[in-house]
């Protein structure tokens, strides 16, 4: 899913890293929009809470701000380094969850939010982001990260290997093992052959686009 | 169509080449969809996060500051560390002795220290006794003890009481450490380094 540094998009947002460094906020918001997204989708996978998702990156947002300037790259990396960061802090969120007692603990958690998503509504309303994003929640935890780090954050496997701090070798494993298990999935629901309901035209437009169509 | 990938295939799926499993590619679209106003509730709060922090200034002066303090420390250290030596030399330490004195001051300095011996110690063949005692004291107390660890021979070169001997002892550090590397391939016994490890 494209790495968004290729085009004319990418040099923006390589610009956007440069003046948000020195200040600029209009470059940061370009930022926030290009990125947040993409973060809180990777939380949600990972802790399946939305409201704790939400608050793991904006804890992680008012990180990024606070070390923004001795942040040193372009897009690609500053994607990268805000993984890390959401990644660290979802972790966190993580290790106290499982310290607090279980009483406390919401009812979607005891029973397993993984209560396994019907696949059959896939088929009725296409592959939207929501049905998309909860397939690949459903993976086993190394290879649904390393899934969304590339497919999601766009990032190739030697930044998402620093991210998780495993080899690019590991990482293009654990995404394979990860697609194969989703093509599996996919399998379930296709309709039997070739009944042509999902329609491909444009879709490199849709691809890893991002904050565009929000405004 | 939804033929589980190789592992050539999903890589070539990752870089973004849709046609290499349509489903797949379709699923992987979805899920890099658009971003939704939900998911950008928190800008506002981000940006505010963004100017509070350009506001003060002095906290980048502060560090710089802090950065400039310690390279300061680090040049005292390392003076402190040459005083060692210097004392090492002009024989105020009796070879039995040794470890006690020497650790202090240059304690603070460990952590250069620390590195450069740790960088060096792997490479350093082990000798055929048993290595564990010294390992042990490197670990504790690491490289300013060098100076100070070489119990015998000061000691007997303090007969002598050659007046330039502080310089020597300089001098030797750096041959030591010049001759290190080469004491991986030789026999380690014989060169020096490998002396004043054990």
């Amino acid at each position: 899913m494209a790495r968004v540094s290729d085009g004319a998009r990418g040099d923006d947002l390589n610009r956007a890293v440069r003046a948000a460094q020195a200040g600029d906020e209009e470059s940061f918001r370009l930022l926030y929009r290009d990125v947040q997204p993409r973060l809180l989708r990777y939380a949600r996978a990972l802790i399946a809470d939305d409201s704790d998702a939400e608050d793991v990156t904006s804890e992680a947002w008012l990180q990024i701000a606070r070390d923004l300037p001795s942040f040193r790259g372009d897009i690609d990396g500053f994607r990268g380094w805000c993984a890390t960061i959401t990644r660290h802090r979802t972790l966190d969120l993580l290790r106290r969850r499982k310290r607090r007692p279980v009483a406390d603990l919401p009812m979607d958690d005891l029973i397993g939010t993984a209560a396994e998503f019907d696949t059959a509504d896939l088929a009725l309303d296409g592959l939207s982001t929501e049905a998309a994003l909860r397939l690949i929640a459903e993976l086993p935890r190394d290879q649904a990260e390393a899934v969304l780090l590339r497919a999601v954050l766009g990032l190739d496997a030697k930044r998402a290997g620093l991210v998780l701090g495993k080899r690019a070798g590991a990482v293009r494993t654990a995404a394979h093992r990860g697609l194969r298990r989703l093509a599996a999935r996919l399998a379930e629901t296709a309709p039997p052959a070739g009944s042509g309901t999902l329609p491909v035209p444009g879709r490199d437009g849709v691809i890893g686009s991002g904050a565009e169509e929000v405004r | 169509m939804n033929d589980p990938p190789d592992r050539r295939t999903a890589e070539r799926l990752l870089r973004g080449d849709a046609a290499a499993h349509p489903a797949l590619a379709e699923m992987l679209a979805g899920a890099a969809g658009p971003a939704r106003p939900a998911e950008l509730a928190g800008e506002d709060a981000a940006v505010a996060a963004f100017r509070t922090r350009r506001e003060p200034r002095p906290r980048i002066q502060h560090r710089t500051l802090t950065r400039l303090l310690t390279v300061k420390a680090l040049l005292a250290v390392l003076a402190l560390g040459g005083g060692a030596a210097l004392a090492g030399g002009s024989g105020h330490l009796p070879g039995h002795q040794g470890p006690h004195p020497g650790p202090r001051p240059p304690r603070i300095g460990t952590p250069p220290d620390e590195s450069s011996d740790r960088a060096t110690l792997p490479a350093v063949p082990s000798p055929p006794s048993p290595p564990s005692p010294s390992q042990g004291r490197h670990a504790s107390s690491p490289g300013p003890r060098n100076p100070t660890h070489r119990p015998s021979k000061p000691s007997k070169r303090k007969k002598n009481g050659k007046p330039e001997r502080a310089e020597k002892s300089k001098k030797r550090k750096k041959a030591k450490k010049a001759r290190k590397p080469k004491s991986r391939h030789g026999g380690p016994n014989r060169s020096p380094a490998g002396r004043a490890r054990r």
